[in-house]
């Protein structure tokens, strides 16, 4: 029987005979024993900018099925990007350890190829090359300027001509991101669909308003019209609420598009773009948090006080209910909120935990004092509101452990009705303050409370300062007394 | 008449070139040109194929340069030059077939293009560009495998005095063809660079006729993976990679590479046996694979295509072919008789020839030196020949052909054609041993012996003749005969 000595079954022939270029059917009929689950990403594209390529063709790949699966390391290979593309559009949350370098194709390259220095001309002679010669494949002549992406000053990816983002070839599980339920570079890998939708919305308007898509990023531009298939048909609520609308009349208009996004920017005027067209940045999502997470503080006072303010959220450490953290992100339980936390939620400084980006947010210590006073006698508990104290009446008894932000969102009236439930129950030697915060929690059902829980003892160890930091208070006793004079 | 410039990067191309110098010298014909030049690219100095091909091609040289009428035909009939020889009096550049890497030595990547050394912006975009391992690659050992560091490395290529003067020499009819394998380091990364500072000739400047270059014909074949290496952890090269590497490559080749070459020749196969690897000093070494010499045979098909089909206007084919190579029979050993008749047609005569002459100088020639008529005079072929440095150069061949076909049959697929040293003549080709019919209808071998039957063809074939030299009338005599031998005797071998 004739047989070819290839590695895809090409329609047999004799000698060297005519064949076929090798193309996307041919090189997708090339048998794989390792069926492409090998870990390590190739580095045998042969040109400098390999990384470009195989950006490219893990798109076309993918873009191959409707469910746009694939081998893992194309499945890598795109999520990788879209990784970058999501830093990149949360730049505002994640400037702080974000930097943002350009490369001019011109004056960069230029300075490259007339270095004095040899090594910086090898490297520039190799770059013009290949920018000169795969231009039109590569769209390399339309590039005016390369953006790097850096994250605590290692770089992580860029933008590419090609594919619009791409990343480094360099482990990057480092990279302490999470958006959403989902941890940049890590191991698991996840589509578009199933991303931020206002991240998604962006690569979609990109898509519709960036001019001549598809002839400049066709691979991309499949992938994309699977995408908003798989989202239409997975998440059809986000999909009615933010691309279309079940008429079928389009969401994202480009007023719309302006409006929600604003350009990105690394400075005055000094526009992120990919071929000329300006990226876009995701706005602040305090609004949408405060729509849909399940954190929210339920505090009339403090939305009649700052009625334009997104409302704080209550975080608790160990907690383990299915409640909304962020848009479309449930709460992951690993996730450790700490107890004490200097920056102020007032003006906004807290970064969230396990999230990039600021919005105000309470913890224990925000609430719940390092000190428990207990008054050297019993307080009169038909006069005075104890704290629910679980102790004899004729125990001596202590003062509320209760901090001034707490009135920002509550009075006296909630704890006397319990709208705010605080507890205080002797443990060992000390007493278990807990405290009952109400929260909106507009996904839940009935009543739901975030609670902040603090123990507190005569000594910790040999201490007897308190440590907020992990949550360890200390009861002091001192007298407090109300003279009337006369 | 026009020149061939092979380009033989990395080890496979060290090997394929091999391949073709055995051909080469078993009389194989090429067509369009008279003269071919190698120029070897590789930045693993003592890599063990490269030296092995390198001493070969010397001997080849000294072989044809022993000889006064240089042969047109048959044996060790074509002209194979260095660049330096093919320019002849004004060359300056070395007088070798190894075009050797500035700065490779012992240096990381890091090192090569002085990263520490770039400014904040190239720094970033090189970092992004190539991983932190690249950088860290030294680049003495081949690139292994990593054709996106080897694609800047080798592009210093274009700047040496070497591709200098092979710009300056290449004719408008002259033919350029690069061997390559996709899937390793060197030459899956030279091919393209390669390719692209040839048809970019003309923005390179310092050329005379840039446009011959831009507009050359070009050939090409890229090698897919054909063998795979024992896999051990920590190693640099991953085997199980091989694949993903090809794909990876010939994805970018469709863009990058596909519309540039006129003739693209790809090759590969999956019935592969596993080698050691060793990317040290030393190196890498491989054993002869069938492979290696179908693709030698694509060289033979470029040559055979004419003018007009290879046309190119302004740096792009008009009409680019693909190819691939496709055998009679399938099996895991070869022999001849599996293969295509076009190939039995190109291969058969020389190589069958060249395995006649390797038995006969292994089993009989001390032996009949200076005995046998043949060799008694027009000039004598004594035992003093045998102890020139001619004959020293003619045996170290014949060396390298016998560990050619033993390597090529022991490995997986195998190409076992030959059986050399064989008591009976009628068994050297396997598959096409001559038989006779018995006096009640059955089959027997025919019986063909060394010294009755070989010798008795020399004899007949020097009759008559006289030699300019004891060089000349050695490979002459020994072309003729055992042309006439296989004619006369094997006919089987003719029989396409």
């Amino acid at each position: 029987m004739p047989t070819t000595l290839s590695l895809h079954n090409p329609t047999p022939g004799l000698h060297w005979y005519v064949s076929r270029p090798m193309g996307t059917d041919q090189i997708a009929a090339i048998r794989d024993p390792q069926g492409g689950q090998t870990v390590k990403q190739p580095t045998s594209i042969p040109s400098p900018f390999a990384r470009m390529d195989l950006v490219r063709s893990a798109f076309l790949n993918l873009a191959m099925r409707p469910d746009l699966s694939g081998t893992v390391n194309d499945q890598r290979v795109v999520s990788d990007c879209l990784d970058v593309g999501e830093l990149f559009f949360n730049y505002d949350k994640l400037k702080t350890f974000v930097t943002i370098t350009p490369f001019d194709v011109r004056t960069n390259l230029d300075q490259l190829r007339n270095s004095s220095n040899q090594g910086h001309r090898r490297l520039g002679d190799a770059l013009k090359l290949f920018l000169d010669q795969d231009a039109p494949e590569y769209n390399f002549d339309d590039i005016n300027r390369l953006f790097v992406l850096s994250y605590r000053g290692r770089v992580v990816g860029g933008t590419s001509p090609k594919t619009l983002f791409f990343s480094s070839g360099n482990d990057l599980s480092w990279v302490d991101v999470s958006m959403g339920n989902d941890r940049l570079f890590d191991q698991s890998t996840t589509p578009l669909y199933q991303r931020d939708i206002e991240y998604q919305k962006f690569w979609y308007a990109l898509k519709q308003f960036m001019p001549n898509f598809r002839e400049r990023f066709r691979e991309v531009d499949d992938y994309l019209n699977r995408s908003r298939t798989l989202l239409q048909q997975q998440n059809p609520t986000l999909f009615y609420e933010h691309i279309e609308l079940p008429n079928g009349q389009p969401l994202l208009t480009r007023e719309k598009f302006d409006a929600d996004f604003d350009e990105l920017t690394t400075g005055p005027g000094d526009i992120v773009e990919v071929l000329g067209f300006p990226l876009r940045k995701k706005k602040s999502d305090a609004r949408a948090i405060d729509q849909v997470s399940d954190f929210v503080i339920k505090s009339d006072k403090y939305a009649r006080l700052h009625p334009n303010q997104p409302r704080p959220m209550a975080l608790q450490n160990r907690f383990f209910r299915q409640f909304t953290y962020v848009p479309q992100t449930r709460w992951n339980p690993n996730i450790s909120v700490p107890y004490y936390v200097r920056e102020s939620w007032k003006e906004n400084q807290r970064s969230l935990p396990g999230q990039p980006g600021n919005y105000p947010w309470l913890t224990v210590s925000d609430f719940l004092e390092p000190y428990l006073i207990r008054l050297p006698f019993p307080t009169d508990r038909g006069r005075f509101f104890d704290g629910n104290l679980q102790t004899p009446a004729t125990d001596k008894g202590f003062l509320l452990p209760l901090k001034k932000d707490f009135f920002d969102f509550f009075d006296v009236d909630d704890l006397l009705t319990g709208k705010v439930r605080l507890r205080m129950i002797p443990q060992g030697t000390g007493i278990n303050v807990t405290i009952d915060i109400p929260v909106t929690a507009p996904g839940q059902p009935g009543n739901q409370f975030i609670t902040f829980e603090r123990l507190y003892a005569p000594v910790v160890g040999n201490a007897t300062t308190p440590n907020e930091i992990t949550n360890e208070g200390i009861i002091l006793e001192n007298s407090f007394t109300v003279n009337i004079f006369p | 008449m026009a020149k061939l410039f092979v380009f033989a990067i990395g080890g496979t191309g060290s090997r394929v070139l091999k391949a073709l110098t055995m051909l080469l010298a078993s009389g194989v014909k090429m067509n369009n040109t008279d003269e071919i030049i190698p120029i070897v690219l590789d930045p693993h100095a003592t890599n063990d194929d490269l030296l092995r091909t390198k001493e070969l091609l010397r001997e080849y040289g000294n072989i044809r340069a022993g000889l006064q009428t240089k042969p047109t035909e048959g044996f060790f009939s074509t002209e194979i030059k260095t660049l330096n020889r093919a320019i002849g009096g004004n060359a300056t550049i070395a007088d070798t077939y190894v075009f050797e890497l500035q700065g490779v030595q012992q240096e990381k990547f890091r090192d090569y293009i002085n990263y520490e050394g770039l400014d904040a912006p190239a720094k970033a975009l090189a970092a992004l560009l190539f991983s932190e391992e690249n950088l860290e690659t030294k680049m003495d050992i081949g690139f292994v495998g990593n054709p996106n560091i080897g694609s800047t490395v080798l592009n210093q290529f274009r700047y040496s005095d070497v591709f200098q003067a092979f710009a300056e020499n290449f004719g408008a009819n002259d033919r350029i063809f690069i061997i390559s394998s996709i899937f390793g380091g060197t030459g899956a990364a030279g091919f393209p660079i390669l390719l692209k500072n040839i048809r970019a000739a003309q923005a390179i400047g310092q050329v005379s006729n840039p446009a011959f270059l831009r507009d050359a014909k070009i050939g090409a074949v890229t090698v897919m993976p054909y063998f795979s290496l024992t896999t051990n952890d920590n190693k640099l090269i991953d085997p199980a990679s091989f694949i993903g590497k090809t794909k990876a490559a010939l994805n970018y080749y469709q863009k990058g590479v596909n519309p540039s070459v006129n003739a693209l020749y790809y090759i590969g196969d999956d019935q592969t046996k596993a080698y050691a690897y060793d990317p040290g000093a030393g190196g890498q070494k491989n054993e002869a694979h069938f492979v290696e010499m179908a693709s030698a045979l694509a060289m033979v098909d470029f040559m055979n295509m004419s003018d007009s089909e290879l046309a190119v206007s302004n740096g792009r084919p008009n009409n680019p072919v693909y190819k691939e190579f496709g055998v009679e029979q399938d099996g895991t050993t070869f022999q001849l008789g599996n293969l295509a008749a076009a190939t039995r047609q190109i291969i058969n005569l020389p190589l069958a020839k060249m395995a006649l002459f390797s038995t006969y100088v292994s089993q009989r020639l001390k032996s009949a030196a200076g005995s046998v008529q043949w060799a008694k005079a027009n000039p004598p072929i004594s035992t003093s020949f045998l102890n020139s440095s001619f004959y020293n150069s003619v045996k170290n061949f014949d060396a390298g052909f016998r560990q050619w076909l033993s390597e090529m049959s022991a490995n997986k697929r195998g190409f076992d054609p030959f059986l050399l040293d064989a008591d009976n003549l009628g068994h050297t080709v396997r598959g096409f041993e001559p038989k006779k019919k018995g006096l009640f209808g059955g089959e027997s071998d025919v019986k063909l012996d060394i010294v009755n039957d070989f010798d008795q063809v020399l004899n007949k074939t020097a009759e008559g003749k006289a030699y300019v030299s004891e060089p000349d009338k050695f490979i002459q005599l020994f072309s003729e005969s055992t042309d006439r031998f296989v004619r006369e005797r094997l006919p089987k071998v003719m029989d396409y």
